[in-house]
């Protein structure tokens, strides 16, 4: 039995929302789905589970016949979805009055669910991440008052009251094996799906089980829990600029006869990536060469990739390191200008020990010992202004 | 520094030109138009390269001083001793504007390229060019006499305190910040940090009603719930159906006999056993009757016959009793006769029967059965009449159970259609539910981008703050250097003046508002009010003092005087050569074009070297 694993495509992502490359980006992440299952298809893969994050937030029935539509194209592949974070059941989600495409399971239960597929020999205990309302009560404590020689007794001045309170609602790992021990003939290939709050209890909680593999949801990247058995996919589309590195599926097979599994891979499947690049500027660097050199890298790491570009080292201070032309071409989202205008302060301070430069250099350098990043630009405006002043005036 | 000698190769209108100075004071006089500025520009362009730069309207040195018969020779040497050491500098401006060689004269060999310029500052007491044309190489006073002499000294005085080195000025720097922290402001999104939180409201509003209790998807459950009443309406229509058509059956099967429900069938099975009995009833009598009639016949006979006749006596022997034996005869024999008619009745009634009872038999029972009018064949007809009463009851029973589907089909349609309205109020609680989830997902797209707009706000106000830290700082610094500078150069100049007036004046102060202030015994005098020749010694001692303040105290750097007493008269000129001789220790290169300082120096006994230049030889 083969299958994919995967969480988090985050469709309806609103992190680009406004950006030039939006609308791209929404279509894109239906496409990486699209490109999921076609791959699937390909490898002959018998089940896609996504254990959380199908969506961004809690789907719109639009959204739903989106990826539905996405599924009945691919009907002899069972899909199995259980809501994570994100995309939570509530009370109110149309996903629960939603028709799925039949070879398509979505989990709407806070509780550990079995469901049986018995064309591929699996069964599959899962349980989604929902959002429940239970009525709590609360113990409002009034502050007794202190009264010389009496004792107060414990719960005086209490009052309670019923409140409703929302939940997130999902079973503890352990309430799996349960689950399962529930069926103690069965001799289908079990799998576990969850998103679970704690990792390391989760981890508990497997050691040793009967199940063939736990698929893990959840955003704290690509890791393997229990060797052979329990693997978290990480974010297959990351979600934002600070989810960096490698994204993508945990593709495995699970022999029928021995209920093992016997081999799992991960494949680097994500749309694109979010990619923080260093460009280290110098004195020598003109505008132009670092708008070549950085479209060249640009280029070599892919164009669909979101950048964040972070300029550091020092930069002649009259280059001005606009990089407004790369912008409209490529996706940056943001370009932190770290660099410090190269001011050569000791020199300056040579050149200029007793005027306002001087004393201005000695006065920023003076306050502590090392410079903060407004001080260093404070140091840069002040002395451009000093200089670009002092060069017009005789 | 002293210079020691002037070594034009071409610069301006001179070519091959030399010139010799000697330590203190040098008077160079020559005519006008000679080229005294010419050679003064020439020992700054030595000092600090040719200006390339535009100052108003007049071209830059660089171009302006270019030989034009021969541009190609173009530079010169100067040779200067310091501390002893000798140096010539050379420089050839053809090669570039700030192309500079130093010669050590004393080792016979040209300083180290790498150790050429900090050589020249060391020369130069670190003094910029700036500051060098602002003091020490500085021209004449605009004004000369009164009131404007008062207003230059003024206007020196506040330049020296303000701003004796441009470098000094914060003025222009913090307008050049303040243009910077304008451009930045314009770059804010002042609303952004609002409309970010008013969105990000609305998106925790709409979250709640997302949680609303009374809006929980309810679809799926209702739906089976309606399926199930469906499944239910369907099998009573079916069992209504199958009730119906049995109905139908029974009804037909009833009336083909011409019954009309159970109580014909019971009337009929009373009729029929009414006939049957009084069928066996009236069978059986008729035999009597019979053998009545017939006995009854014969016994009247015999007695009619023994009264007419007398057989045998009987009669007669009768006696007085005949009377009654002949009525006994009567009576028999009108018994005869009412039997046989009664008897005659009773047949009628028999067949009467029989032909109803056979009637029956033929309409109820199947033509292939015994009909014979019998206890076989009544049973027959009994068991077909008790199956009519049988059947009515059924048709009976299926009525009422007709009643009670149409009651339960109702009932569940009843309970469909609330399905169905709940079902399309649970719709349309859904779609609005979507519509609210749609709404969310612009909101957090909105909200993506305001945020994003704040973040880069916090940016920018980061870069603001740098460029408040920046003013602030300048603004700190330039009121303490003109704070310090003020009373540097005042302490400097009081001295200067104390000293040389013998103690009349003891201070002098020039304020940043521009007055200057003389205090003497009686008080604090302002520079409008005293001598002229005072006012002088004010300017001088100023401008004395701002080249210490720069400078250095030791006097190192040749002080240049071009033409600046054109306009004193010899008082005023022996006054301020007198205070200058007395007050600056080092250098002193006066440009004149007149014999007088030369003779004011003489007749007041101070020690000068005297160069005259001009003629056009040397150009």
């Amino acid at each position: 039995m083969k299958f994919i694993h995967l969480s988090d495509i985050c469709i309806g992502n609103p992190i680009e929302s406004g950006r030039r490359w939006d609308k791209d980006r929404s279509t894109e992440l239906l496409d990486s789905l699209r490109n999921l299952l076609a791959k699937a298809e390909e490898d002959g893969v018998d089940l896609v589970m996504i254990t959380g994050g199908l969506f961004a937030h809690i789907p719109a029935i639009e959204e739903l016949e989106a990826v539905n539509d996405l599924f009945r194209a691919h009907s002899g592949i069972y899909i199995v979805i259980i809501a994570g974070k994100t995309d939570i059941v509530a009370g109110s989600s149309p996903v629960r009055s939603f028709e799925w495409s039949s070879n398509v399971r979505y989990v709407l239960e806070p509780s550990v669910q079995r469901i049986v597929l018995d064309k591929i020999g699996t069964e599959i205990f899962a349980a989604s991440c929902c959002s429940v309302l239970e009525s709590e009560v609360n113990t409002i404590k009034e502050k007794p008052p202190i009264l010389p020689f009496r004792d107060m007794q414990e719960g005086e001045n209490e009052e309670t009251e019923t409140v409703l309170v929302e939940r997130l609602k999902n079973a503890e790992p352990k309430k799996f094996s349960e689950a399962a021990e529930a069926y103690p003939d069965s001799e289908e290939i079990r799998i576990a799906m969850l998103c679970p709050e704690d990792g390391l209890e989760a981890e508990r909680a497997f050691t040793g089980s009967e199940f063939s593999y736990v698929a893990f949801g959840g955003k704290s990247g690509q890791k393997e829990i229990i060797k052979d058995m329990a693997y978290c996919p990480g974010t297959f589309e990351p979600e934002d600029s600070r989810d960096t590195g490698e994204h993508g599926a945990m593709e495995g097979e699970i022999y029928e006869e021995t209920g093992r599994l016997e081999h799992i891979e991960f494949l680097p499947l994500a749309g694109l990536s979010y990619v923080t690049l260093n460009i280290k500027i110098s004195p020598k660097t003109t505008a132009e060469e670092l708008i070549s050199s950085v479209r060249k890298e640009l280029i070599k790491r892919g164009e669909k990739n979101i950048y964040r570009l972070r300029l550091t080292g020092s930069r002649a201070p009259e280059e001005d390191l606009k990089l407004d032309s790369i912008k409209e071409t490529f996706r940056i989202n943001e370009v932190i200008d770290e660099t410090v205008p190269e001011y050569d302060y000791v020199e300056l301070f040579k050149e200029h020990p007793q005027d306002m430069i001087g004393f201005y250099i000695s006065s920023i350098v003076n306050r502590k010992k090392e410079m903060s990043q407004i001080e260093k630009k404070a140091m840069f405006y002040g002395l451009e202004a000093l200089l670009k002043t002092s060069d017009h005036e005789d | 520094m002293r210079i020691k000698k002037i070594h034009i190769t071409g610069f301006g209108r001179f070519r091959d030109f030399t010139l010799e100075l000697s330590d203190g004071i040098n008077v160079i006089t020559g005519p006008n138009e000679a080229g005294k500025s010419t050679i003064h520009l020439f020992i700054r362009s030595m000092l600090y390269g040719a200006d390339k730069k535009r100052r108003g309207a007049q071209r830059p040195v660089y171009e302006r001083m270019r030989p034009w018969h021969t541009p190609d020779i173009y530079g010169g040497s100067l040779e200067i001793s310091d501390d002893g050491r000798n140096y010539r500098i050379d420089r050839d401006f053809n090669v570039s504007a700030d192309d500079i060689r130093i010669y050590d004269i004393d080792n016979s060999c040209f300083v180290a390229e790498s150790e050429t310029e900090g050589l020249m500052k060391r020369l130069l007491n670190d003094l910029s060019e700036t500051a060098y044309v602002n003091t020490v190489s500085s021209g004449q006073l605009h004004a000369a006499t009164g009131k404007d002499m008062a207003a230059e000294i003024k206007r020196y005085a506040a330049n020296v305190t303000g701003t004796v080195n441009s470098g000094l000025d914060a003025d222009a720097a913090l307008m050049f910040l303040s243009d910077r922290k304008k451009e930045l402001e314009a770059k804010l999104d002042t609303n952004a940090q609002t409309e970010y939180n008013r969105v990000l409201v609305k998106i925790k509003k709409t979250e709640e009603s997302l949680r609303d209790p009374k809006r929980n998807n309810r679809i799926s459950e209702i739906s089976k719930l309606n399926e199930a009443a469906g499944r239910s309406a369907g099998e009573t229509a079916i069992s209504l159906g199958d009730n119906e058509l049995r109905i139908k059956e029974l009804n037909s099967i009833l009336s083909a006999k011409g019954l009309n429900g159970e109580r014909d069938a019971k009337e009929l099975r009373e009729k029929a056993d009414d006939l049957y009995s009084e069928y066996t009833d009236v069978k059986k009598a008729i035999p009597v009757y019979t053998m009545t009639v017939f006995i009854c016949l014969l016994l009247g006979v015999f007695a009619a016959g023994c009264r007419m006749r007398d057989i045998k006596g009987i009669y007669t022997a009768l006696g007085e009793y005949a009377y009654f034996f002949f009525i006994v005869a009567i009576a028999l024999l009108t018994g005869a006769v009412l039997t046989i008619f009664k008897t005659v009745q009773l047949m009628r009634v028999k067949k009467n029967d029989t032909a109803k009872l056979l009637e029956l038999f033929s309409r109820h029972l199947d033509p292939d059965q015994e009909t014979s009018l019998s206890d076989q064949g009544m049973e027959l007809l009994r068991k077909k009449i008790d199956e009519y009463i049988a059947n009515a009851a059924r048709l009976r029973e299926a009525e009422s159970c007709r009643d009670e589907l149409v009651q339960r089909l109702q009932g569940l349609n009843t309970e469909q259609r609330q399905h169905l309205n709940e079902l399309d109020e649970q719709k349309r609680i859904r779609d609005a539910v979507n519509d609210d989830l749609l709404v969310l997902s612009s909101l957090r797209s909105e909200a993506a981008v305001l945020k994003r707009k704040a973040e880069t706000n916090r940016r920018v106000r980061d870069e603001i703050d740098s460029v408040d830290l920046a003013a602030d700082t300048l603004r700190e610094l330039s009121g303490s250097i003109r704070e310090a500078v003020g009373t540097y150069i005042n302490k400097e100049a009081s001295r200067m003046i104390s000293g040389f007036s013998g103690g009349r004046y003891n201070s002098v102060n020039a304020g940043v508002n521009l007055n200057v202030e003389l205090n003497c015994r009686d008080g604090m005098i302002s520079v409008n009010d005293v001598s002229q020749g005072t006012a002088d010694q004010v300017y001088m001692a100023l401008r004395l003092a701002a080249i210490r303040f720069i400078a250095g105290e030791a006097d190192r750097i040749p002080l240049i005087l071009d033409d600046s007493f054109a306009l004193y008269d010899d008082e005023r000129l022996m006054d301020s050569m007198k205070f200058l001789a007395h007050n600056y220790k080092g250098q002193v290169l006066i440009f004149t074009c007149q014999k007088r300082e030369e003779e004011i120096l003489k007749l007041a006994e101070i020690v000068h070297a005297s160069v005259s230049i001009g003629g056009n030889d040397n150009e």
